[in-house]
């Protein structure tokens, strides 16, 4: 499909989604640390666990599809089309990292 | 987008990088499917147990996969290259979603 794109730009995208990929394992243990490791897990404590986890397969999941939308960019000259998904990611990490630390405070 | 001045693109270091960054990774996809295999066994959670199992199957070709990439001749990359990124891009996502469908059932189970 489309001419090969400069090695250095498909590179570049390959690195970008192992970039998110180890974003989305972080979320995976933060999510596995929260529901297991600790003592007395509440149940809100296994939502929020939860909630991290599905963020995770989001991530990876949104970043496979980033990945193939920028190479067929790439090798149809294309301009790259923008990220919505770090914006996004971003907030939810914040709320989820506050809903975790107050959770933790309060147990 | 092939080529700057007329003159071949150089990827330089960046194919080391990239290798370095598939290896890493493979190995985070070892080892985490094993640990989360191994607790989900003793929490006594066989589908999030499988799941881990097939994680850590498709982590370990993934691996092999990236290390034999790294072997096939520079002038065939641009060829095959894109075809064999692709399949480590699906592997390193299927194992990355087994694990967090196995960490949903220890979680939830």
């Amino acid at each position: 499909m489309g001419e090969d794109p400069d090695p250095r730009f498909t590179l570049a995208n390959e690195r970008t989604f192992l970039a998110w990929m180890t974003s989305a394992m972080g979320m995976l243990g933060v999510g596995l640390a929260l529901g297991t490791l600790l003592p007395d897990t509440t149940t809100a404590m296994r939502v929020t666990a939860a909630a991290w986890i599905v963020m995770a397969a989001a991530v990876a999941t949104r970043s496979l599809m980033r990945w193939f939308v920028v190479e067929r960019a790439l090798r149809e000259g294309h301009g790259l089309p923008l990220s919505r998904s770090i914006p996004v990611v971003g907030i939810a990490i914040a709320l989820l990292s506050v809903s975790s630390g107050v959770q933790l405070v309060l147990t | 987008m092939s080529a700057t001045n007329g003159l071949p693109a150089d990827p330089g270091l960046a194919v080391e990088r990239t290798q370095l960054a598939w290896t890493r990774i493979g190995l985070t996809l070892i080892g985490a499917p094993s640990a989360l295999a191994a607790y989900a066994s003793r929490a006594n959670v066989p589908l999030a147990a499988g799941a881990a199992v097939l994680a850590l199957v498709t982590g370990l070709s993934l691996l092999v996969a990236s290390l034999r990439r790294d072997r096939v001749p520079r002038e065939a990359r641009s060829a095959t290259s894109s075809v064999l990124a692709a399949g480590q891009v699906l592997a390193t996502a299927a194992t990355v979603l087994l694990l967090c469908a196995s960490g949903l059932l220890l979680v939830l189970g």
